[in-house]
């Protein structure tokens, strides 16, 4: 937030709190490699990397050397006096591969 | 006496080889369509846009929702990347790939002063004549939505409530216009 509302323009965003990469071939290298050590180096709280074919979430912080590998639950916590997000990400991935029945 | 001046004719191929530069590429009947990186309170538009439409969707069953890059090739090798688009359902399953979209059940684009004049002519002739049954154009300073229907020489304008209610659904998607125009101006 700026000044209690969200940024307007590109250049009121600064460091985001959250980025979000999903892989594809095209772009693997730079998500994994090039985007992810400039994150880091910036301060990006939390960094995912999407991985829609091992169905799974790296989860990278600024001072790791490895991810965190969420496999069943997606947990985003940016402010500690809020609830923590909680993704389920079987479901979630069962709906982008079309495996899960749409409800 | 010098040759006629003739617009270029692209093709889908010479598009595809363009490099990628941060500029959205489409492809109209042969004229390249380029759109510089937008704005973030565009996006906001395609974002809150996307929130509403999406449960209903889901709901309804309605089929595959999507937001670009993209590329829809409706006929004779156009290439088109609408801010949002619906398709309809291939064998009772969202579309998994581009080329099984087919005519979208609904286009959205918001407009942005660079693309206005596509989004408003270009795009929305092709849309009509393909027969896309609803194109929104989303006016964030006007604040109002254009619904074009193929047959249409005028847009309907909503200004208080957008209601969509695609073949085969039984009830329709009511979004309130005014919530929806003060969400992504951050009001």
């Amino acid at each position: 937030m700026v000044e209690g509302r969200p940024p307007r323009e590109w250049d009121e965003y600064g460091i985001p709190l959250l980025v979000a990469e999903v892989l594809s071939p095209s772009t693997a290298r730079h998500d994994r490699v090039t985007k992810r050590r400039l994150y880091q180096r910036t301060g990006v709280p939390t960094y995912w990397i999407v991985d829609l074919d091992a169905r799974l979430v790296e989860v990278w912080t600024p001072g790791a050397d490895r991810p965190v590998i969420a496999e069943d639950f997606l947990v985003w916590h940016p402010e500690p006096a809020i609830t923590p997000l909680q993704i389920d990400l079987p479901e979630l991935f069962g709906r982008i591969l079309g495996d899960t029945p749409i409800d | 006496m010098g040759m006629p001046a003739v617009a270029r004719h692209w093709t889908r191929e010479e598009v595809l080889a363009l490099p990628d530069d941060g500029n959205r590429y489409e492809l109209v009947d042969g004229e390249l369509l380029v759109s510089p990186s937008p704005r973030a309170l565009h996006q906001y538009g395609v974002v809150e846009l996307l929130l509403r439409i999406a449960p209903y969707v889901r709901a309804h069953r309605i089929g595959g929702l999507c937001i670009s890059p993209a590329d829809l090739d409706f006929h004779a090798g156009q290439m088109l990347q609408p801010d949002l688009f619906v398709g309809r359902m291939v064998e009772g399953r969202p579309p998994r790939e581009w080329d099984e979209y087919g005519i979208p059940l609904l286009v959205a684009e918001v407009l942005s002063p660079s693309t206005a004049r596509h989004d408003r002519v270009t795009k929305r002739r092709l849309y009509q004549r393909t027969g896309v049954p609803t194109y929104w154009i989303v006016d964030l300073d006007a604040r109002l939505v254009e619904v074009w229907t193929p047959g249409a020489d005028h847009p309907a304008i909503a200004d208080q409530e957008l209601a969509w209610q695609p073949e085969n659904a039984v009830s329709p998607l009511r979004i309130d216009l005014s919530a929806y125009f003060r969400a992504v101006w951050g009001e």
